[in-house]
């Protein structure tokens, strides 16, 4: 395999990874998502021409597509709890912002993720997830209430 | 409480690859890209073969292939030859005599064809009338025919022989809507000629029309599924089109009527045709 996508890999699948659970909360599906994101790098290989900055956000901006293709598996899966199985914190931690996400619809997960998590600004995430800055700052404003909402009900 | 930064912090900090997702994707992606050059393999091979085959196919088969697009591009084509300013509308027939039955006694022509405006009365003795079913049998062709009158007799305008064979027939509906006999101006007069160039002809073109340039419209006849021309004139218009080796030209007089009329009575017939 080529240096340059091993290097890449190493440094970013992980990210990808849990760029996935943060919005599946499935280990089985992120792990399907990271193989498909990084699959389409190996075959598109002009790409690790790009500085690593740039190709973190391709590989999300990838990831978030892959990610909207398992929108459709997710809503018909009917995910209401968190399955021991597929977290990875104490499933019983009455704090851990699993079991208040899960309750969060999908569209505000990604938002949310990049937001408070990656550090990325309004304006990078829209990019990311090819929408307004508008439509963002909408989604991180509602995401941010309807979890303050889920915590506050599990006090 | 921690603020939401602080909680996402530290849950997916604590985050590991705790399932060995760095082999297994690296493995995934080995597979997939080897079994996806595998298959750019297989369709490279079928790819190759298929054009080897059709190169191959081509060089042996070169002359038939010609030959079939030559007749496929030949048939039902009506040609205008481009001479200085004036076009020559004429049928390509060297290639697409038709045969017909030739073991039939028709009647020929007896006396000078010309008529005067009217054309032939359907009592007059020197002419033959056919209706369209009758020649069909007869002659073992099929014409076309317009809805607009199925029962129009034709005449056998000119027939030429060589050796006891039929080499073209022309025959004509002087006024396919038979008003011939009332001198209803209110109907156009529409005058239908068949060329027909049997397997015995040897000429190049049997129908020809001179006219300038700008007269000369190409057109599409939707009914019949064939290319056709249209010669404008100040007071009338003809219609050239060839259906299954067979020629016809439709003139269409306008008797006093409007250009417009014309243009409208030409698109009438053109929609009328069955084949």
């Amino acid at each position: 395999m080529n240096n340059k996508f091993e290097y890449v890999f190493k440094k970013y699948y992980m990210d990808v990874y849990k760029l996935a659970y943060s919005y599946s909360f499935s280990k089985e599906d992120s792990e399907d998502t990271l193989q498909k994101v990084f699959y389409k790098l190996y075959v598109n290989k002009k790409i690790l021409d790009l500085n690593d900055n740039e190709i973190k956000k391709w590989l999300f901006r990838v990831c978030i597509n892959e990610l909207r293709d398992l929108n459709r598996k997710l809503k018909k899966r009917e995910i209401s709890e968190l399955d021991e199985n597929t977290i990875y914190t104490d499933f019983n931690k009455s704090d851990s912002i699993f079991n208040y996400l899960i309750n969060i619809p999908l569209i505000y997960r990604n938002p949310l993720y990049l937001y408070y998590y990656e550090g990325y600004d309004i304006k990078e995430i829209s990019k990311l997830i090819n929408k307004s800055e508008s439509a963002v700052k909408m989604r991180l404003s509602r995401g941010k209430d309807l979890l303050k909402k889920e915590m506050e009900n599990d006090k | 409480m921690k603020n939401i930064k602080e909680l996402y912090k530290s849950e997916f900090d604590q985050i590991e690859d705790d399932n060995n997702l760095y082999e297994n994707t690296l493995h995934y992606i080995e597979g997939k890209y080897s079994k996806r050059r595998k298959l750019e393999k297989i369709y490279l091979s079928i790819c190759s073969v298929f054009i080897i085959t059709l190169v191959g196919v081509s060089i042996v088969y070169a002359q038939e292939i010609t030959e079939t697009l030559k007749s496929f591009y030949l048939k039902n084509e009506i040609r205008i030859n481009e001479d200085g300013d004036k076009f020559n509308v004429s049928n390509i027939i060297n290639e697409e005599h038709i045969e017909i039955n030739q073991n039939i006694d028709l009647k020929s022509p007896e006396c000078s064809n010309k008529r005067g405006y009217k054309g032939p009365d359907i009592n007059d003795s020197c002419f033959g009338f056919y209706s369209k079913d009758e020649l069909e049998k007869m002659l073992n062709i099929k014409l076309i025919k317009s809805k607009l009158n199925k029962k129009s007799k034709v005449v056998l305008w000119d027939a030429k022989n060589n050796n006891d064979k039929y080499t073209s027939l022309t025959f004509r509906s002087y006024d396919i809507y038979n008003t011939f006999e009332e001198e209803d101006t209110k109907v156009p007069k529409v005058v239908e000629d068949i060329f027909i160039s049997t397997n015995y002809d040897t000429r190049d073109g049997i129908i020809q029309s001179f006219a300038d340039k700008e007269m000369v419209k190409e057109i599409y006849i939707d009914s019949l599924n064939t290319n056709g021309f249209i010669v404008e004139g100040e007071k009338s218009r003809k219609i050239f089109f060839v259906v299954n080796k067979i020629a016809y030209v439709f003139t269409i007089n306008s008797r006093g009527r409007s250009v417009d009329d014309l243009d409208e009575e030409v698109n009438k017939l053109i929609h009328s045709f069955e084949y």
